[in-house]
């Protein structure tokens, strides 16, 4: 018992150390929150059609994964819920295609982080103060290249949770 | 509970639908109104990833990369046939030690990202890539191809005697088999879809026929082919 109480805890402190300011990857809502989607039509693609390259080759030879990336200005209305207090995840529902690994850096207004299609990541978490939330993010996409047989159309979304 | 009563209602309505004109009128009406009701904003921001358009690429020494492919560079053609070549002294002819070779190749570089790869002249450079493009899934396949012997006019030396060891700077990924020509065509590798594969190659002499006095030439092709 304490062998494996100390290696949850050797778990959990390693995490800590090495993803301390990413956003938190949540695969499930928690029981009890409402969570509704929010509508970001006002954000913004600035490519939205990315031609993935092969990554650098480094010590290890060429990669099979290959990226490409682009920058997205973000707006959610958030105005049904100003004054509240809620957490905003950023969603990637999985599909038929390969799985897409999507890491991204923010303004300041989001938590940077990452997600695996299927999952949700938390961006924000707090009070919502203002009716529109903004900011850019420069959104990096991976994908195994051999399952990359033609385009794939990659639908992100926000939803927000709100405490019970 | 509630979900025992939910059936007998719907069916009731269904009665009432199909003996009632009158009902299904406004059943009609409501559909109407249902599609004239604004969309509601949309709730997502997509990106469509591809690979690109049908294309291959194989580089066997010098290549056709104008500048690196991370850095916008595009695949070209380039006619140079490099060489590999070794001379044995008189004195160690057949005597089993295997001469290493050496290659006009100037080649060090990836064509990807410029990394620092491969040791000319004792090193080749030998990457390819494919892209089927499309929907396709097709696997691309290299090949080498040899004739039966390195000749000096009517004199030959098999060209089984000539090997090859896969490497490269750092490298602990090995994409191609080390082997020796069969004189016949051999396959190297194949390319799964979107997928670039790099090593560099070290050939050596294996020494153990003893041939008459001569310059011994022969070509290896290597080719790229995707269905």
């Amino acid at each position: 018992m304490m062998h494996r109480f100390a290696l949850a805890l050797a778990c959990c402190l390693s995490a800590a150390l090495t993803a301390p300011a990413l956003a938190q990857t949540v695969a499930a809502p928690d029981p009890g929150v409402r969570t509704f989607r929010v509508d970001d039509s006002g954000t913004v693609v600035l490519d939205p059609f990315l031609e993935m390259q092969w990554q650098p080759s480094g010590p290890a030879g060429a990669s099979n994964i290959v990226s490409a990336s682009t920058r997205v200005s973000v707006q959610l209305n958030l105005a049904t819920w100003v004054g509240q207090v809620g957490r905003i995840y950023m969603t990637l529902p999985r599909s038929s295609g390969p799985t897409v690994r999507a890491s991204w850096r923010t303004g300041g207004g989001l938590l940077a982080g990452s997600l695996i299609s299927g999952e949700r990541a938390l961006v924000y978490s707090g009070p919502i103060g203002s009716p529109i939330l903004r900011d850019i993010i420069d959104l990096r996409l991976e994908v195994d290249s051999a399952r990359l047989a033609g385009p794939e159309s990659l639908s992100f979304g926000f939803e927000i949770e709100l405490a019970p | 509970m509630n979900s025992r009563y939910v059936p007998a209602f719907a069916h009731a309505l269904r009665e009432t639908a199909l003996h009632n004109p009158k009902f299904r009128i406004g059943a009609g009406l409501l559909a109407l109104f249902a599609a004239l009701v604004p969309a509601a904003p949309a709730h997502a921001y997509t990106i469509t990833i591809s690979s690109g358009s049908r294309a291959i690429y194989l580089q066997v020494g010098q290549g056709g990369y104008s500048g690196t492919h991370l850095n916008g560079g595009t695949p070209g053609n380039n006619g140079t046939v490099n060489t590999v070549s070794v001379s044995v002294p008189a004195g160690v002819v057949a005597s089993g030690t295997a001469q290493q070779m050496t290659s006009n190749s100037t080649v060090s570089q990836s064509p990807i990202d410029g990394f620092v790869f491969c040791s000319p002249p004792s090193q080749v450079y030998i990457g390819a890539w494919s892209r089927p493009g499309g929907t396709s899934s097709g696997v691309a396949t290299l090949t080498v191809t040899t004739p039966a012997n390195l000749t000096s006019g009517s004199d030959t030396i098999p060209f089984s005697q000539i090997s090859w060891t896969m490497s490269g700077i750092g490298d602990t990924v090995f994409q191609f088999p080390n082997g020796s020509f069969t004189g016949g065509t051999q396959t190297l590798a194949t390319f799964p879809a979107n997928t670039w594969k790099e090593q560099c190659m070290t050939f050596q002499y294996a020494n153990s026929v003893l041939p008459a006095a001569g310059t011994y030439t022969g070509r290896a092709v290597y080719t790229l082919s995707l269905p």
